[in-house]
């Protein structure tokens, strides 16, 4: 595929935390975005770039918000979503061969009509098989099972100069997981599964934090069955899950942990100690709620235009520390900001620190600054970034010792001499930009302890930040979910069908750009079967806007009638229509999605 | 060159009879990914003609209720509901179900399916406590035009010669063979609608029987129909009308009032039949009893037909049933040994294609139809008839479509009249009539089986 206008090429590199242009524009531009189906179409990228002399950005869903898709160079894209095919489920060994492209809800859905499941998966369950592997790794039951890693067999690894399997045992594995598609391209990977099991959710309330935290230590300790994930919300984050509750129910202003057992729990063990604690369990429909908002991380952008924040991987002991610096962080600057720990191991949590923003306002550009501040609290308690991208650059020696990121480094030079993928993000020669994130990263972190001028400017301008509730297309949270589900995507795969792509492109309108023609047309290209308002986290009613768009694009360049019929009949008769269609409720036939030879 | 009988039939829609038994539901969580279109092959589901993008609403009166629909929605998005304007059709006798049959019977002129069946009840009132015999498993119309042979639906009305006492001077009586057993009535709820009168006429012309008129609705406009008509007097007219139109009038009844004197009757017959040799007249009567005098009409060659009138629902004077009044006018006629020499009828409640047979094996000849006609062109048997603001519009109809549509009708009824012949082993409608073996009788059934033990306690009727 190549991109029909510029707008196309911002609408690819987009993440879930969206910069202001004046930023975004220094950036070079993608060239073009290629959507490779097999192997070999990806052996061909690397060649065509080397002759244009371009970089290669791979891609999953887009939706990490580290900067992995910021083109340091004049790049090609290269989207790996379509690589999604299922290749082999053997339910002896209990593994499933996927394509890296294969989003963690369609495994899910497969696994389901072979009475099997995923290990573990990421929160955002429409990120791919391959990103995940590439950029996180920890997610929903990660305290059990732990690494993404850990559970994956083989993978399949292209680089500029071939394509081998590597197996969990060999020396070269580690090197490609997390290394956010710097060594090589992970296209085929072999996951172990487990049959399936209904998880038991328990939300446990506290009146303090400090309760909460003690009640999670003496969990951990204790030798009774442990829990497959262990989650801790302070009252701030369940503040803002209010918000979605739209006064049917409410959480209490309380800390809360959540702790969700598979198969044998011990309720008695678990009960002893939520009374020790004088924690008390929470209603079910809570608790419900609380365990189905998992996959929904930033379902309150319903509400905000925009969510900052940080992400780590902070030690359990220093938890109580960093909640308090935060804590303290945020009054000083006027910040919402609430917190969710995931426990990882008996020992450490990846932090999601975010707080809302205005993306309308100059302010924002101030908060954008104030989120270093936040990975620098981090950083005094023991953390390290949970993922590098763009934007923690600064923060490499956190998160990789210098032993390691030499011997990272010659690997990447071993294996991509050219530096073709993804280049000089952590792992080679170094851009004038990290210079810049440097400062700025350094300079924020004196403003972590509140800063004499700018703590009366924020404070002032704190309440009268989110005025109003932002339009549909500031609320987009780019998680992607939308495009997974589109059934114009399976015709047009691009993603400017999706309501992703015309939330981005509606946006773009709304302040004076001009859609060119071609993807002027395809605006109308849209079932209106609304499955991208079931998927949306921010829970956006998009129909009536589709509408609007409708009827600007028709004053421009009219309505393609004939190129709707025809889009219909392709949709009606496509193979994957109606796996997709099953996925959301009855099938016709369970098991729609065969497995594939390639 | 023999030509056999044969009915056009034009499937001809109405706006006002999309009235479906059940209605479909389409909620907000439609999808418009088109997989009901896939499903339903009644089309019921169809995609914006403005907008193919979007669903429209289903079309219910299209819908046969198999459930493929609903079953297989991803979304769950639809639902069947029981349609109330369905269930407030018409009234106990011309039931809901019995108008949405006539109604697609006459829009497609073919034989209704049922879905799965039919489920039940098997006793009932009226024409459902007959069960006929159709033994004989062959579908006539299904598996060929007639069958492996030719079965005949026609039928004689008029007189016959018993027998022949002077072969050098035979005088043959009147007699007309219809092709079908089944009359019509021009006016059946007293509308006095022209136009719906002429379309009758027409339709009964077309088929080749007869359509009654009342005299006082005669005009010019019928004159090219006369061979048609079967013109309708009351007693009353009948001595006052003196000359033309009915002269020339094949068909001639007289409604007797329930007073009369049988010798005014008899002079006015007498006048009437000396003017018009070639018509055959019939009595219109309302209780199934034949006195002497009248009797003596018939068999002095006076009368040649006896139509039985009962109202919209079948019921005569003293609520006999129209079958019940018509077995009783047969047999006492076969008791007399005059049955074969003239013919009976039966008017009302026939609302359905098997009460045709159902009469003719209680003993009449031929049925005379008429709301079922009305029915055919949308009329929904409403409990008051208001014919300025009646909801199917019948005052407004355009006279070929209604036509057609009552021919339609007609034609079903035929075709299911052959498969009930043809599954009973009958190749001549004339040899159903009185064949009372050939049914089964609720009560009669009930009286074999359990009159021993209820008639001792006095508990049977």
């Amino acid at each position: 595929m190549t991109i029909e206008s510029r707008l196309e090429g911002e609408l690819y590199t987009r993440e879930s935390i969206e910069l202001p242009p004046i930023i975004k524009d220094r950036f070079p531009r993608i060239q073009s975005v290629y959507q490779p189906q097999t192997i070999d179409d990806i052996s061909k990228v690397y060649d065509y770039a080397q002759k244009k002399k371009w970089a290669i950005i791979p891609r999953g869903a887009a939706t990490s918000g580290m900067g992995c898709l910021i083109p340091l160079k004049k790049a090609l894209m290269l989207d790996l979503t379509r690589l999604n095919r299922i290749l082999d489920l053997d339910e002896k060994q209990k593994t499933v061969t996927v394509e890296a492209g294969l989003r963690w809800w369609e495994i899910k859905n497969f696994l389901k009509g072979h009475s099997f499941d995923i290990y573990t998966c990421p929160t955002s369950l429409f990120s791919t098989v391959g990103g995940w592997l590439s950029t996180g790794g920890y997610g929903i039951n990660s305290f059990k099972y732990g690494h993404i890693s850990r559970l994956v067999d083989a993978m399949e690894i292209v680089t500029p100069s071939k394509s081998t399997w590597v197996e969990r045992k060999s020396r070269e594995f580690k090197y490609f997981v997390g290394a956010e598609g710097q060594m090589g391209i992970i296209s085929k990977v072999k996951l172990r599964v487990r049959e399936a099991t209904t998880p038991t959710p328990y939300l446990v309330l506290f009146d303090r934090a400090s309760k909460a935290l003690r009640f999670i230590s003496e969990l951990m300790a204790s030798s009774e069955p442990l829990p497959v994930h262990i989650s801790y919300f302070d009252r701030n984050r369940l503040g803002h899950k209010n918000l979605l509750l739209e006064g049917k129910a409410s959480f209490p202003d309380m800390d809360a942990v959540l702790v969700v057992y598979e198969g044998a729990s011990s309720e008695k063990v678990l009960l002893g100690l939520v009374a020790k604690n004088e924690g008390f369990l929470a209603e079910d429909y809570l608790t419900a709620f609380l365990w189905n908002e998992r996959f929904f991380p930033f379902s309150v952008k319903h509400f905000y235009s925009s969510l900052l924040g940080s992400e780590t991987i902070l030690p359990l002991k220093n938890l109580s520390r960093y909640m308090m610096k935060t804590r303290k962080f945020a009054e000083n600057y006027g910040l919402s900001l609430s917190t969710e720990a995931t426990f990882i191991n008996k020992d450490e949590a990846v932090v999601f620190s975010i707080f809302p923003s205005d993306s309308r306002r100059f302010i924002h550009f101030i908060h954008l600054f104030l989120t270093y501040s936040l990975s620098h609290i981090a950083g005094q308690c023991g953390g390290r970034p949970y993922g590098i991208g763009t934007w923690n650059l600064p923060l490499l020696h956190k998160a990789f010792s210098p032993k390691d990121l030499k011997e990272l480094r010659q690997f990447k030079e071993e294996s991509d001499p050219l530096n073709l993928i993804n280049p000089s993000k952590s792992f080679s020669n170094g851009h004038y930009l990290k210079h810049l994130l440097k400062m700025a990263q350094t300079t924020s972190s004196l403003f972590s302890n509140g800063h004499p001028f700018l703590k009366p400017f924020l404070r002032f301008f704190a309440p009268r930040l989110h005025s109003g509730k932002p339009q549909e297309w500031e609320s987009c949270a780019s998680c992607g979910a939308c495009v997974a589900v589109c059934p114009a995507y399976l015709i047009e795969t691009t993603e400017s069908v999706t309501a992703k792509g015309k939330l981005f492109l509606y946006q773009k309108m709304q302040k004076g750009a001009s859609l060119p023609e071609s993807l002027a047309r395809k605006i109308f290209l849209c079932l209106h079967c609304h499955l991208c308002e079931y998927v949306c986290q921010s829970k956006l009613k998009l129909l009536p806007l589709w509408e609007r768009f409708e009827i600007l694009s028709e004053k421009k360049v009219g309505r393609p009638e004939e190129r709707i019929k025809e889009f219909i009949s392709k949709v009606e008769s496509h193979p994957d229509y109606v796996r997709l269609l099953d996925a959301f409720g009855v099938s016709l036939n369970h098991n729609q999605r065969k497995i594939q030879d390639v | 060159m023999y030509k056999r009988y044969h009915i056009d039939t034009l499937p001809l829609k109405l706006s006002s009879t999309q009235v479906g038994k059940f209605v479909l539901i389409r909620s907000d969580k439609c999808l418009n990914c088109g997989r009901c279109i896939t499903q339903c092959i009644y089309e019921a589901h169809r995609r914006a003609p403005d907008d193919p993008r979007k669903m429209t609403e289903p079309l219910s009166y299209l819908c046969k209720n198999c459930f493929a629909c609903i079953q297989n929605c991803p979304q769950q998005a639809l639902e069947m509901v029981k349609n109330e304007e369905f269930e407030s059709l018409g009234n106990t006798y011309w039931t809901p179900q019995i108008i949405h049959t006539i109604w697609n019977e006459a829009e497609e002129g073919k034989i209704p399916v049922y879905g799965a069946g039919y489920r039940g009840p098997f006793k009932g009132s009226g024409f459902d406590n007959i069960w006929t015999d159709m033994s004989e498993i062959v579908r006539p119309t299904r598996d060929g035009i007639h069958g492996r042979e030719y079965i005949a639906t026609a039928v004689d009305l008029g007189r016959k010669l018993a027998w022949i006492s002077d072969f050098k001077n035979i005088h043959f009586p009147n007699y007309w063979e219809i092709p079908i057993p089944m009359l019509f009535d021009t006016n059946p709820l007293g509308l006095e609608l022209k136009n719906i009168q002429m379309a009758i006429l027409e339709a009964a012309h077309t088929l080749g029987t007869f359509a009654f008129l009342d005299v006082k609705n005669y005009t010019p406009e019928v004159e090219p129909y006369l061979q048609s008509t079967a013109l309708r007097f009351s007693l009353d007219e009948a001595s006052r009308m003196d000359s033309a139109p009915w002269k020339g009038a094949r068909l001639i009844e007289i409604l007797l009032p329930d007073e009369f004197s049988p010798l005014e009757l008899e002079g006015i017959l007498l006048k009437m039949k000396s003017q018009s040799q070639s018509s055959i007249f019939s009595l219109g009567l309302n209780k199934p009893e034949i006195s002497e005098e009248i009797f003596r009409l018939i068999r002095d060659g006076q009368v040649d037909i006896l139509n039985f009138h009962s109202d919209l629902e079948g019921k005569g004077r003293d609520s006999l049933f129209i079958k019940d009044a018509v077995r009783r006018l047969h047999l006492d006629l076969v008791a007399r040994r005059i049955r074969d020499e003239i013919t009976i009828m039966g008017k009302g409640g026939i609302a359905a294609a098997e009460h045709v047979p159902k009469l003719i094996i209680c003993g009449a000849d031929a049925g005379v139809l008429d709301l079922s006609l009305l029915v055919a062109i949308g009329c929904r048997v409403c409990k008051d008839c208001h014919p300025e603001r009646c909801p199917a519009k019948i005052p407004d109809i355009e006279r070929d479509p209604a036509r057609q549509r009552i021919i339609n009708l007609t034609c079903a009824w035929r075709d299911q009249l052959l498969e009930i012949l043809s599954a009973m082993g009958i190749r001549d409608v004339r040899r159903l009539r009185g064949e009372v073996g050939r049914a089964m009788f609720y009560e009669e059934i009930e009286k074999e089986s359990f009159g021993f033990i209820f008639e001792k306690s006095g508990m049977t009727k």
